[in-house]
């Protein structure tokens, strides 16, 4: 074989071998989609450039002119350097991306413990959805009533323990956060625990005004209530195989007959 | 053992979100099937296990087979369901 034909194959191979790991590199640097409320899977994600999604809840200006956006539920916020806030044309972003659902692309680190995400430019976030006059849930106190007894505003109690030996309160704590290994599915609040507990009583309320009918099983009765925006996600093995996707609905298991609540989670 | 490793059941049709797992009455021993979520209690693990759709007996604490109404009823781990003959009924999908 002539030289130069030699030559020009080799060449022709060299550049099918280079586009091919263009190509898969692209595909490899596609950084991982994540909701914000699934802080587990991005504290295993912390180092990399992560795409994470929800709800802006606050914002914040400090006065040397970084900005903060905080994700809902407080466990993940994006820091936009000064010099990156003048980037935007078109707002600074903590005016611009309040109480609306977005998505930021930016590497991922751990700042005093806490998950954050860096903003560098406008190109990394991009609305989702306006959530404006969708404020969050208002929080409640449970007041202690007794030993192990808690009562809500709405007048639900929350008494006794779980065969696990959890008392009704930490029981419920369990729906606020995921546990990505729990087989089959698992109900997760937005919020925290005050919120999960002022979203319970705002549930129970609407069940009593549309004079819900509760579905009983002898000593156990239930209200699914539709809340008409989201509440929380589902978590659990089943969650994480369906992307942690968004619940409307909020599920109350209570004693018959009595506001004695045994478990609430979205569902 | 956390609860999530210990074998269960079924999932609860109740709740749609518990899952059922073998618990003793402390008083009688009686081994029953429980919901970990609405606490719900089934007498006969083989007819849930076959049909989770059937009616529970009663609900945690109570008793179905004696009655009473003592707290604290323990999980059975998977060498103490093999000991009760009862590990066929344990789900394909537990660990």
């Amino acid at each position: 074989m002539p030289r130069w034909k030699h030559a020009a194959i080799l060449a022709l191979v060299m550049y099918g071998l280079l586009a091919q790991s263009a190509v898969s590199h692209e595909v490899d640097d596609e950084p991982k989609r994540v909701t914000a409320t699934s802080t587990l899977e991005l504290r295993e994600l912390v180092g990399q450039e992560v795409a994470v999604y929800g709800t802006i809840e606050s914002t914040g200006k400090s006065p040397s002119g970084h900005q903060f956006l905080n994700f809902y539920g407080k466990q993940v916020s994006v820091f936009c350097r000064q010099d990156d806030v003048l980037k935007f044309k078109d707002g600074a972003p903590a005016d611009l991306y309040a109480n609306k659902e977005v998505e930021v692309t930016g590497q991922l680190s751990l700042f005093n413990g806490k998950l954050q995400l860096t903003l560098t430019t406008p190109e990394k976030i991009r609305l989702l959805k306006e959530t404006a006059g969708h404020a969050p849930p208002k929080t409640v106190e449970l007041k202690l009533i007794g030993r192990e007894a808690w009562m809500s505003p709405a007048g639900l109690r929350y008494q006794g323990r779980d065969p696990e030996g959890l008392n009704r309160v930490e029981h419920i704590e369990r729906h606020t956060r995921d546990i990505p290994n729990r087989e089959g599915p698992h109900g997760v609040f937005d919020g925290g625990k005050e919120v999960a507990f002022a979203v319970i009583d705002e549930a129970w309320e609407l069940a009593e005004k549309a004079k819900l009918r509760a579905n009983v099983e002898g000593d156990r009765s239930s209200y699914l209530v539709r809340m008409r925006r989201r509440v929380g996600y589902l978590g659990g093995q089943t969650g994480k195989e369906r992307g942690n996707p968004p619940l409307d609905r909020v599920f109350i298991v209570f004693e018959t007959d009595t506001k004695n609540i045994v478990t609430a989670f979205p569902r | 053992m956390s609860t999530e490793e210990i074998p269960y059941i079924c999932e609860c049709e109740f709740c749609e979100q518990g899952l059922l797992r073998f618990r003793s009455c402390p008083e009688c021993e009686a081994i029953c099937a429980v919901c970990d979520e609405c606490e719900l209690v089934w007498e006969d693990i083989g007819e849930v296990s076959d049909d989770p759709s059937v009616k529970a007996a009663s609900a945690y604490p109570r008793c179905p087979v004696c009655g009473a109404k003592e707290k604290g009823w323990p999980a059975l781990e998977f060498e103490e369901i093999q000991d009760a003959e009862l590990e066929d009924y344990i789900a394909d999908e537990s660990v």
